[in-house]
């Protein structure tokens, strides 16, 4: 009788729910995606949706509660011709300009004089960045009263110091004084953001290029200028480039202070998109106000992340 | 508490012109959505609420005269009486317009006011525009927003 070989089975032990998920867990393919999906659902749900219904509004004659259609870019050339829409497209460029130009230059002093040994240094770079750590709304709530015909702190002490005439300017009421109140606001609030990246920048550099200049002979402007300003200049890209888009894209301290006013001197295209679009329901001019600049500020980005490319490597 | 301020101030009309007084107000409607669970007491209470003088003089009796419409029929509504400062306000039905009249209410209307087109151009003329350039650049904006 032939005996034929008899396989034996053991019974291997399944391998538990808690096991298999840890395994599953320990592979990269499967844990990077877990990880980035919920940030990838928040930005397709409130960053892609949000956009690309723009892009559809923009070009269309859309109006809240009446069905919609396809316009092509008849918004865009209607609303040059409005007098508020151009005046609001030069608004911009004045108080982007005056407001980042004047954040680049107090940032860098701001951000030197905080890489200063100074007593109560973390103290102070705390409090530095109290403006950019409060609500915004409420800030310039405070700013308002600031600026106020009537109670004007800042008039009282210009009075009493005896650089105004009374009763002072009225800052919100005039269309210059109001876009120099806007502008200071923002600069107010924008400060300290320039001035914390720039000094994590300087804390950067290595102190023997300061001591190779000073050894070389170089005073405090030369060594700012051939060591400190060229090795900063890839962070300054950076600040610039978030900067020139927050302050483009500027709404709550316009529409906080003057509600674009006076004589739509102050008006920024955020604020003038809400006015047209939210308050009186053409959806579709309002898109087509917020991405008036969308194609200029892509070719910006562009630039500017190729410059601070260079300037990396 | 009174301030002394409101012994000097008062309210007034809007400025007749030689093709008479016109003036505007901004009308409030009370809507009931389409997919309200509840549209049938909704109805009910707005029935209750305007549908009855009682309550409604009541209604407009409590927000001293903040709530009393520009209707004809209500000029001589008795919350006029409770104080001396609400006689301006006495035949203000009468030469009552929505905004953009004789044109229809519409949404370009609704751009005219939002854009504040009258307001700046008053205060064009006061700012250093001529009279007739502030009127000619208010048209102008005016009949732009009207074209689109």
């Amino acid at each position: 009788m032939a005996i034929g070989s008899v396989g034996v089975v053991t019974a291997r032990a399944r391998p538990s729910l808690r096991s298999r998920m840890s395994e599953l867990l320990d592979r990269e393919s499967w844990l990077g995606p877990i990880f980035v999906s919920p940030a990838l659902v928040l930005l397709l749900l409130l960053v892609a949706y949000p956009f690309f219904m723009a892009l559809y509004f923009s070009v269309s004659n859309a109006f809240i509660g009446r069905p919609s259609s396809f316009i092509g870019i008849r918004n865009f050339v209607r609303l040059w011709e409005s007098d508020a829409f151009r005046q609001t497209f030069q608004n911009a460029f004045v108080f982007c300009g005056a407001a980042v130009g004047a954040k680049v230059v107090l940032g860098i002093a701001l951000a030197l004089l905080l890489n200063q040994q100074l007593w109560f240094k973390r103290m102070i770079r705390g409090a530095v960045l109290l403006p950019w750590v409060i609500p915004t709304a409420l800030s310039t709530l405070g700013w308002s009263w600031m600026f106020n015909s009537l109670y004007s702190v800042v008039n009282w002490t210009g009075l009493a110091l005896g650089i105004m005439d009374p009763p002072g300017p009225n800052w919100l009421g005039q269309k210059y004084y109001a876009m120099t109140a806007v502008v200071v606001v923002n600069i107010w609030r924008g400060l300290p953001f320039f001035a914390i990246t720039l000094l994590a920048g300087l804390v950067a550099i290595p102190k023997e290029l300061y001591e190779a200049a000073e050894a070389d002979g170089a005073g405090p402007i030369a060594r700012f200028w051939y060591v400190t300003l060229p090795l900063l200049k890839g962070v300054l890209g950076i600040v610039v480039l978030f900067s020139t888009i927050f302050t483009f894209s500027e709404f709550n301290i316009v529409y906080v202070l003057t509600h674009g006013g006076p004589m739509n001197s102050t008006h920024l295209f955020a604020t003038l998109a809400r006015q047209v679009g939210l308050e009186t329901g053409r959806i579709g001019e309002g898109a087509a106000i917020s991405l008036y600049l969308f194609p200029a500020l892509m070719i910006v980005v562009w630039a500017q992340l190729r410059f601070v490319r260079k300037q990396a490597y | 508490m009174k301030l002394p301020t409101a012994d000097t101030i008062n309210h007034h009309r809007t400025p007749g012109g030689p093709n008479g007084r016109h003036e505007t107000d901004a009308p409030r409607h009370i809507g009931i959505w389409k997919f309200s669970k509840n549209a049938e007491p909704a109805k009910e209470f707005i029935r209750y609420l305007l549908g009855r003088p009682e309550t409604y003089n009541e209604y407009i009796m409590s927000g001293d005269a903040f709530n009393l419409p520009a209707y004809d029929k209500l000029q001589d509504h008795p919350v006029l009486k409770t104080d001396a400062k609400y006689a301006a306000l006495k035949s203000e039905g009468v030469q009552y317009h929505a905004y953009g009249w004789p044109a229809p209410p519409s949404d370009k209307v609704q751009l005219i006011t939002n854009s504040f087109i009258l307001p700046i151009m008053l205060a064009k003329a006061v700012t250093g525009t001529s009279t007739k350039d502030a009127m000619a650049w208010a048209e102008g904006e005016m009949k732009k927003i009207i074209a689109g």
